[in-house]
């Protein structure tokens, strides 16, 4: 009788621990996600700011005409320190034009936008901004 | 001869069965007991501390979606009315102003294409003396905010413009930024919006 309750008492405590450990892991995971994706959607809008800003600036024209992407860069540099970031331009045919780096920093996990300009030669081109926490 | 009539009385063996088992089972009961009473009071702390970290952690979603949400009406839309700045400055409240936004009216058609070009007379109207409409109007009654602009001088970014509330004793406070354009200038525009916790 009492070797029953002590084993009947060692499942009751394994299943508690058992219990208590996938409670907290499923609650660390949930802050996490839930967290991260605050950010991510941030930091989706800050790209497409980045863009629309160099493209009403002219930069994004002037890069295409000039073959530099310096302002870019420059601009770029600028940003806050936690986010890093890089804006590559293609042609119509989707050839990489130019292409500027934050310095510093890698892109392990971006969140990408596009946007559309025309330069000064009539042609179309798009600007690719990858964006990530550094 | 008094033990053996005890011994053959039925009795005898019943009250003997009865308080050996009552000691078992008193110790078993005691046992239960401690361990019911002990998962409870964990159970309680457990459930006190999730509901109170739950309650802040709501707290801070709430005023970090307000922040960034009111920093994309600022930069991406013009306000209802969209000449909202015109108004004569006793008649700028929530009656007249329904929206409000920093961006140019500049149509085409039917296109707006005013998101992120901020106009200096509607970003300048938002002053001290505006700064309580202001906040109502951005539904951000209950908090204070700060919204401060620095312009792109070609290498980094300088202080323009500022306008804030007490942010003093603000224990729980969310910070935005966001960029745009001003005055043919690139800008970064943060949004700060302070409440107590």
């Amino acid at each position: 009788m009492n070797k029953k309750a002590v084993i009947f008492t060692i499942d009751a405590v394994l299943a508690i621990i058992i219990a208590g450990i996938m409670l907290s892991a499923a609650y660390f995971y949930i802050s996490y996600e839930y967290g991260s994706g605050d950010g991510q959607q941030n930091l989706h809008k800050i790209s497409l700011d980045v863009l629309s800003a160099l493209e009403k600036d002219g930069a994004l024209q002037n890069s295409v005409n000039t073959g530099s992407a310096s302002s870019i860069s420059t601009f770029l540099n600028a940003l806050p320190l936690q986010i890093c970031s890089n804006i590559t331009i293609y042609d119509n045919s989707s050839r990489i034009k130019l292409s500027a780096q934050k310095q510093g920093c890698n892109i392990t996990q971006p969140v990408f936008s596009r946007r559309v300009f025309v330069s000064g030669n009539f042609s179309a081109y798009y600007a690719e901004a990858k964006l990530d926490f550094s | 001869m008094k033990n053996n009539l005890n011994k053959k009385n039925p009795f005898f063996h019943a009250k003997k069965d009865f308080f050996c088992k009552t000691q078992i089972f008193s110790l078993d009961f005691l046992v239960a007991v401690i361990a019911f009473a002990a998962i409870l009071t964990a159970s309680a702390v457990v459930w006190d501390y999730t509901a109170g970290k739950t309650d802040s952690t709501e707290k801070r979603n709430e005023i970090e979606l307000a922040a960034m949400n009111v920093l994309s009406v600022l930069i991406e839309t013009q306000g209802n009315p969209s000449n909202w700045s015109r108004l004569p400055v006793q008649n700028f409240n929530s009656s007249n102003v329904f929206s409000l936004g920093l961006a140019k009216n500049i149509t085409h058609g039917l296109d707006f294409d005013g998101s992120w070009i901020i106009d200096r007379e509607k970003l300048v109207y938002i002053n001290s003396s505006a700064y309580n409409i202001a906040k109502n109007i951005l539904g951000l009654a209950g908090y204070e905010f700060n919204l401060t602009l620095r312009t792109y001088n070609g290498t980094g970014f300088v202080s323009n413009y500022s306008v804030s509330g007490d942010l003093g004793n603000a224990s729980n406070i969310a910070r935005y930024t966001r960029y745009a354009m001003i005055d043919g200038k690139k800008a970064e525009i943060s949004l700060k919006v302070a409440a107590d916790e």
